[in-house]
């Protein structure tokens, strides 16, 4: 695995800089056409290969499951439908991957139910913006798996809460929730951090 | 400004799509009023985005560059992306109706070539004396007039004057002579002038029916085909 300089612009490349749009790339693919699936894997398989891998914590298994997401893309290219983009319907299979993996070692049911809504307080508010990256980034490490991946899928890959909701199959509520428990959590590590 | 509890935690919990530019423009108005007047607000704010710049200062790795090459290898060991045929993706009441439809429009085809072209030759008489049968000779016209078939022998109805036969046995491109024979009680026979008709139209007629009957098995077997296994991701496709 190589380190690159970190930079979500890597990950999120603008669309204008893409001559050819996804979809129509998606309906080359789906004809067969193995340099539009070349063209597609080089849009999206960093971000994808970087969320798997924050999800998983394996670099062997989140290359593997890369390869089995866009042999799924190859052979579902045709029944795409555009009811999301196709950046989300590709994080969607990445996702449902990496959920079946994390299920057969029964540890992503547990890390849902771990962390059960509570009544709203306003503790997320009262982190300092002089928090230090790396210590963020390690309580980042800490999440589980479901909120890191809404964590992921909002700041790094700038996805809405429709999107994030497409790709996990959960209502935009569970995503709200989620997400505001995320940044609790986050603030609780770093408070024992002496982060506060 | 206080807004109520119920719209400040919906404004907080606007937050990232409003970092992310994914709020409309009243809910991103409402998020900057909010944000103008409330210290609370401020402070969700600057957590959020404490949480997005870390969040986006990690280490960004590269899979294996080698990575594409195996799954090219692997899509290439497997077919050619299947194209799902319209049928499949249909449910099973829409494809029977499908098939209904399709069927009745075949049927209705054939009715309206049947009637706008008879296959064979119609011949019609009316006769308004007794008659016990008659009887309906052919010969071809090139042939001498004493070769004449039977063609049908039909009985005479005394509450009918007029009858119709349709003589089907005919070769394309031949010209035919009919004569009718209607025999009286008395056992006397009256006979008919020759009738000339040609069977021209017979093998186009023949053709078109058997056009018809070709299309008629074509849609059947492409709506009847069975569905093929969805893909596991149909369901997101709204399938």
């Amino acid at each position: 695995m190589n380190q690159n300089a970190a930079s979500s612009d890597y990950i999120n490349r603008p669309a204008a800089e893409d001559s050819v749009d996804d979809v129509v790339l998606l309906g080359r693919v789906a004809e067969g056409d193995q340099t539009a699936f070349s063209e597609l894997y080089q849009r999206h398989h960093v971000g994808l290969y970087n969320y798997l891998l924050r999800l998983i914590h394996q670099e062997s298994v989140a290359e593997e499951l890369l390869q089995e997401v866009f042999v799924a893309v190859w052979e579902g290219a045709a029944d795409f439908r555009q009811q999301a983009s196709v950046k989300t319907w590709i994080f969607r299979i990445g996702h449902h991957k990496a959920v079946s993996w994390l299920r057969k070692l029964k540890r992503y049911d547990d890390l849902v139910s771990q962390y059960q809504p509570r009544a709203q307080v306003s503790v997320e508010g009262q982190a300092s913006e002089t928090w230090r990256a790396d210590v963020v980034r390690e309580a980042l490490d800490q999440l589980s798996a479901p909120h890191r991946a809404v964590v992921e899928l909002a700041y790094v890959h700038e996805l809405s809460y429709a999107e994030i909701a497409q790709i996990l199959d959960c209502p935009v509520g569970t995503v709200k929730s989620r997400m505001s428990y995320a940044l609790k959590h986050l603030d609780g590590l770093l408070r024992r951090k002496g982060m506060e | 400004m206080k807004p109520m509890p119920w719209l400040q935690q919906e404004l907080r919990q606007w937050l990232p799509n409003y970092l992310n530019g994914h709020l409309g423009r009243p809910q991103r108005w409402l998020v900057q009023i909010w944000l103008r007047w409330s210290s609370d607000g401020r402070a969700h704010l600057a957590t959020h985005r404490a949480v997005r710049r870390a969040a986006r200062r990690q280490p960004i790795a590269d899979p294996d560059p080698e990575l594409l090459s195996q799954i090219r290898a692997r899509v290439l060991a497997r077919t050619q992306p299947r194209p799902v045929p319209t049928s499949a993706k249909r449910p099973v009441l829409a494809r029977r109706f499908f098939v209904f439809v399709e069927l009745l429009l075949v049927l209705l085809a054939v009715a309206l070539i049947w009637q706008a072209l008879p296959p064979g030759n119609v011949l019609q008489w009316t006769h308004n004396a007794p008659a016990e049968t008659f009887r309906v000779y052919r010969a071809p016209i090139s042939e001498a007039q004493d070769n004449y078939v039977l063609v049908r022998e039909i009985p005479a109805d005394p509450q009918d004057e007029s009858y119709q036969i349709l003589d089907l046995q005919l070769t394309p491109g031949q010209d035919y002579i009919y004569r009718i024979e209607a025999v009286q009680p008395s056992g006397f026979l009256a006979v008919s002038d020759p009738i000339v008709a040609s069977a021209g139209s017979t093998l186009a007629r023949q053709l078109l029916a058997v056009l018809t009957l070709i299309l008629v098995a074509l849609l059947l077997y492409a709506s009847l085909r069975p569905a093929q296994e969805h893909h596991p991701y149909h369901a997101f496709n709204g399938a």
